[in-house]
């Protein structure tokens, strides 16, 4: 039996309406999707789940047709067919009253989804776009059964029922979840794990107890590297690490309705100060962050190499040079001595060294900034309801994919309310967006992406990030089979997990 | 004669003499009674006084400033330079330790002087009046007793903004109805008294008897009370750092100090950890030390668990 | 005494009304609620679905109403949903119920069993270095944060046995070796630190009736100190000891919220702070009002026990 720790309750059992590993953690070992990541890449290759095999595409990229599997059962018996399917995905772009789908602003492309024939679905776009495949291998949507969504649109908060390797045993909040093997399942040979145990462990320390007395195997979100430092000192060879950049970073979000953020000068100035390149070194130490990139991973198919980088403001390998001009931009502003409350929230990691290296920076510039640390609840109400001068939000992805990294940059007052937290709007920039994601060319595409990223990290520095996230798992080295990706949501059907023996 | 009866007949005759003296010479005998015949009260009180000592005099002691420090992201140990070496902010750990001493001393006498204070009004008057002014005192107090700290800590970070302040709030509020409760019942007591019956038949108004006649009567007990909140205080701090509701960083509290960096780099770094846990420790130590000893000599019938 | 058992029932009504009052007010005036907390997880999510389930969960509708229609159902002992995870919120409860019960009392017993020993040695041996050293024992254990005092308890055992205490609860009736294996160390931890206030407490009620004329006689009689003790002293100081103590485990029942944190163990405290800080309004009213019954119950035992125990005491 496979224990591993999962840092936070699920808010539901419902892929569809969760944002958060918290539900895929424990939840997808029940599940299958359409598409997924390659377990052995877990970064950007991806292959059929559910899916017999890759789609057909037609020649004008409008139509995806997808043939599924025939051996796929749910765990109540009934055989997956492509209607299965089309619930699935009606219920993600077209929730019925009282279910939500956070995510199907993601599906504004799709025209239509027809069920050909049982083992034949169709997707038909009403524009072509570079991320329609990515968005069939979301690890969040998980294929449900259409007659239990018909007994009951809200079935799948409460309750599990997939095809996935792994039956459902129990959930107890606040304690565990459990799961054993599918004898069922399609792929056969798999999973080849018993079953498994997901306990809930909130504090670190606590964490990291477990692990080193191997009450728990592994974490798969990431321990911080003076965590995997105590692990690795008392297990060490039995003990494995992998590390990888993560689809994850924070974002200095201004509150632009507000004087004198509404001055792009002011912004600009207060992402100069930033040394990110020293940064990034120094906090890789102590939390979870360490890349420099603009807005696609440093690493990714999408970065912007580091030559061009250095040109944006924010992004200056000389500091001096970054320091004197963001000085002369704020006492051109008007405001040499700025001074501003630096909204938080109260979770160690990575949130309070990040703000502790932010505010020291800030004050080479001559800039005070009080940090002002509030729960969760009360920080992202506040995000929202324009209560703060300047904030630290973050943002996390299953996939490489400007489309997902952008949707946040979207104006406020449209596509992107309730993403946006600097409460901007700009229609350039909404352009500039759309004409991306319309891009099939993946070349062209990247240029498309790089320009947005001068404009709207440099120009107008609308949004900043601050130093991309970096994952370290360190686990028992039993464990085999998980390769660490670069996010924390993808491959967690955990199908191909083993425990080695060790004797 | 046994131990404790010997004990407890020199306890008498302290207190006779006390009796006689006044003023200077009175609170110069009882210093040196104290000292005397409660050495671990002085310990506590020798404790109080260095922390009060580093809290004044910190710009002085302290060899740098709080926040002052070069990033480098590792804490380095203790050596000449840093008596007990740096955080990972570069930051010397002795320094915020001296000016932590501040912030301890600050949350501690604020909330348990003025929730005390307010405990020691709403209990003097509710047994005063009694009837109706007492009965709702005492269900606002029971109200406030048997809410969890947690909630109002909560709703306190959020309501009023987050730091020191917020602290300082959400530990006095708790202290008032457990003060509130205990004066009251040595108040009513002191209430039945002819002398006060006395006094209101010839006209004295309220305020005045209470302030002359029944407060300096339960002031043993509400010195004994702030005492024992001083150390809580400084302990909760701790807890609501701990549940991430406490002081805010950059600002130096021991009780920041030992759940941030000191949790973070509790094994590459020690120090981080053991420097404010010690100080945390010996301060509450300090206060309880004193507390007792001064409730063993003032009143030992005092019932103030 | 039948009419005093009934006035106290009764004036425990204002009281926990007063609670609901203060936390309901006090969970709406806290910025942020569930919805915007459930989609916490990865940056932000559009207004259009918050808006939505905030509707769907009646989180919309004007504050009288949903007080009404809370105080409503509590009469009739319908505590709701939580808003979470939508299941009985006294389903959620009694699951914990248990298990911070069984620690409460752990831990009670274990502080009682440190507590009445020392303090009738310190009393007896008042300033002498053994009084000194119980109560400079006792001190320690108030002067450490319990968070750190449980990550230390947890590490030691880590290093000393790479054995850390059982995550998951079993029931004590099932295995009571696994079940003492988990709560016994919070226990100690907990325990250790209010066995503090109970030992000063036995102390000093028992410096209080040595002083008694009572005891002065049987001392005069030249009965055998030990038998002094025990017959006089013990007995008639127990019942401010009883007091504190009780009113202590009233206090743990709902007060373990950082150590149930530290060690895991997945009771009461845990749940209330989840549930303030996933703003799940619903839970939080109960549970707060379970803990103030508790309080308030726990309370009027004491009083009738006091009554029961001490003649003096007449309740008319």
């Amino acid at each position: 039996m496979l224990t591993y720790i999962v840092s936070a309750e699920p808010p539901t059992f419902d892929g569809h309406q969760s944002t958060t590993f918290a539900t895929l953690m424990p939840a997808s070992p029940h599940y299958s999707t359409l598409y997924k990541l390659d377990p052995a890449d877990n970064v950007s290759k991806i292959v059929p789940d559910v899916a017999a095999a890759m789609p057909q595409v037609s020649a004008d990229k409008l139509t995806y047709t997808v043939k599924l599997r025939t051996d796929v059962k749910f765990h109540d018996g009934t055989t997956m067919t492509s209607e299965d399917v089309k619930a699935t995905y009606d219920k993600i772009m077209n929730p019925p009253t009282g279910v939500t789908s956070p995510r199907r602003g993601v599906y504004a492309a799709v025209d239509s989804v027809t069920a050909t024939d049982p083992s034949t679905i169709t997707f038909k776009l009403k524009f072509a776009t570079g991320s329609f495949l990515a968005s069939l291998a979301s690890p969040w949507n998980y294929i449900y059964s259409a007659a239990k969504l018909r007994s009951d649109p809200k079935f799948y908060e409460k309750n599990i029922m997939g095809t996935g390797p792994f039956t459902f045993i129990e959930y107890v909040k606040g304690s565990h979840w459990s799961g054993r093997k599918n004898p069922n399942y399609f792929e056969k040979g798999k999973p080849y794990l018993d079953a498994y145990r997901a306990v809930f462990i909130t504090d670190p320390s606590r964490q990291t107890a477990a692990i080193r007395s191997k009450q728990a195997m592994i974490e798969f979100r990431g321990f911080t590297p003076t965590q995997v430092s105590e692990l690795s000192a008392a297990l060490g060879t039995q003990l494995a690490i992998q590390e990888a950049s993560w689809v994850c970073v924070n974002y200095i979000s201004f509150n632009t309705t507000k004087a004198p953020f509404n001055d792009e000068r002011v912004r600009r100035a207060l992402t100069l100060a930033v040394d990110r390149w020293a940064g990034g070194a120094a906090l890789s130490r102590q939390t979870i962050v360490k890349g420099v990139g603009g807005l696609m991973r440093p690493g990714g198919p999408f970065a912007m190499p580091d030559a061009e980088l250095e040109r944006i403001p924010g992004f200056y390998k000389d500091n001096a040079k970054a320091v004197a001009e963001a000085k002369s931009l704020l006492a051109a502003a008007g405001v040499p001595n700025l001074t501003f409350a630096f909204h938080n929230r109260n979770v160690t990691t990575p949130y309070e060294p990040v703000a502790l290296f932010l505010i020291n920076e800030w004050k080479k510039i001559g800039v005070t900034a009080t940090h002002t640390v509030k729960e969760t609840a009360a920080y992202l109400a506040d995000l929202r309801n324009k209560n703060f001068d300047v904030g630290l939000d973050f943002n996390c992805d299953y996939f490489d994919e400007p489309d997902l990294q952008l949707a946040k940059f979207y104006s406020a007052s449209k596509l992107g309310a309730g993403l946006n937290l600097s409460h901007y709007d700009d229609t350039k920039l909404d352009g500039m967006i759309d004409a991306q994601a319309r891009e099939t060319d993946p070349e062209k595409r990247k240029q498309l992406v790089w320009e947005i990223e001068r404009y709207a990290m440099g120009e107008k520095a609308w949004q900043v990030p601050v130093i991309w996230w970096h994952r370290v798992i360190p686990h028992l080295a039993t464990v085999r089979g998980y390769r660490i990706g670069s996010n924390h949501y993808t491959t967690m059907d955990m199908a191909n997990i083993w425990l080695a023996d060790t004797r | 004669m046994s131990e404790a009866a010997r004990l407890a007949a020199e306890d008498e005759a302290a207190r006779l003499r006390h009796l006689e003296d006044t003023g200077w010479r009175r609170f110069r005998r009882g210093t040196f009674d104290f000292m005397k015949r409660r050495p671990l009260g002085t310990v506590g009180a020798v404790i109080i006084i260095l922390m009060i000592g580093a809290a004044v005099f910190a710009d002085a002691v302290a060899p740098y400033g709080p926040h002052e420090g070069e990033f480098t992201g590792l804490p380095t140990p203790p050596d000449g330079k840093h008596l007990l070496g740096t955080d990972s902010f570069g930051r010397d750990v002795f320094s915020r330790l001296i000016y932590g001493s501040q912030t301890a001393l600050l949350v501690g006498f604020s909330s348990s002087l003025v929730g005390s204070t307010l405990g020691l009004i709403l209990g003097v008057v509710g047994a005063y009046f009694g009837g109706k002014v007492d009965e709702i005192i005492q269900r606002l107090m029971d109200v406030l007793i048997s809410f969890p700290l947690i909630v109002i800590a909560i709703a306190v970070v959020a309501a009023l903004g987050p730091g020191t302040t917020n602290v300082i709030v959400a530990v006095t509020l708790p202290v008032i109805p457990r003060v509130a409760r205990v004066v009251r019942s040595s108040a009513l007591a002191i209430v039945q008294m002819p002398y006060i019956e006395a006094a209101r038949s010839v006209g004295v108004r309220a305020p005045r008897i209470m302030a002359r006649h029944i407060v300096p009567n339960v002031f043993a007990s509400f010195l004994i009370m702030v005492t024992a909140f001083l150390g809580q205080a400084i302990l909760l701090e701790a807890s609501l750092s701990f549940l991430g509701l406490g002081v805010v960083e950059p600002e130096p509290a021991w009780g920041l100090m030992l759940r941030g960096q000191g949790m973070t780099f509790l094994h590459q770094a020690p120090w981080l950890a053991i420097a404010p846990g010690v100080a945390i420790s010996l301060s509450v130590f300090g206060f309880n030390l004193f507390g007792d000893s001064l409730r063993d000599a003032l009143d030992p019938r005092l019932r103030t668990a | 005494m039948q009419r005093y058992v009934i006035g106290r029932l009764l004036l425990m009504i204002p009281t926990l009304l007063g609670v609901a009052i203060l936390t309901f007010a006090i969970m709406r005036v806290v910025p942020g609620d569930v919805v915007v907390l459930r989609y916490a997880g990865s940056g932000a999510v559009p207004q259009e679905v918050i808006d939505a389930e905030r509707k769907e969960l009646g989180l919309d509708r004007p504050m009288p109403e949903q007080f009404a229609e809370w105080m409503l159902d509590i009469v009739r002992l319908d505590f709701g949903h939580s808003l979470w995870t939508d299941r009985p919120v006294m389903d959620e409860i009694k699951g914990r119920f248990g298990i911070s019960l069984e620690l409460a009392l752990l831990a009670t017993l274990l502080a009682t069993a440190l507590a009445l020993p020392l303090g009738v040695i310190a009393a007896v041996k008042q300033d002498t270095w053994i009084d000194y050293v119980i109560r400079v024992f006792s001190i320690g254990g108030l002067a450490m944060p319990s968070f750190w005092l449980g990550i230390l308890v947890i590490l030691g055992l880590v290093v000393a046995f790479q054995w850390a205490p059982p995550l998951i609860f079993v029931p004590l009736w099932e295995d009571p070796i696994a079940n003492l294996a988990q709560l016994i160390w919070p226990a100690i931890v907990v325990g250790y630190r209010y066995s503090a206030v109970a030992t000063r407490m036995t102390r000093s009620s028992v410096l209080e009736v040595l002083r008694e004329d009572y005891v002065r006689t049987a001392r005069a009689k030249g009965l055998k100190e030990t038998l002094v003790i025990i017959r006089h002293a013990l007995r008639n100081s127990l019942l401010p000891v009883v007091t504190v103590i009780s009113l202590e485990f009233a206090f743990l029942f709902g007060g373990l919220v950082v150590t149930e944190q530290v060690f895991n163990v997945n009771g009461l405290g845990k749940l209330l702070v989840d549930a303030v800080s996933q703003r799940d309004y619903t839970l939080v009213q109960a549970l707060v009002l379970v803990f103030a019954f508790m309080f308030v119950f726990i309370n009027f035992i004491v009083d009738l026990l006091y009554g029961a125990l001490d003649p003096r005491i007449k309740y008319t």
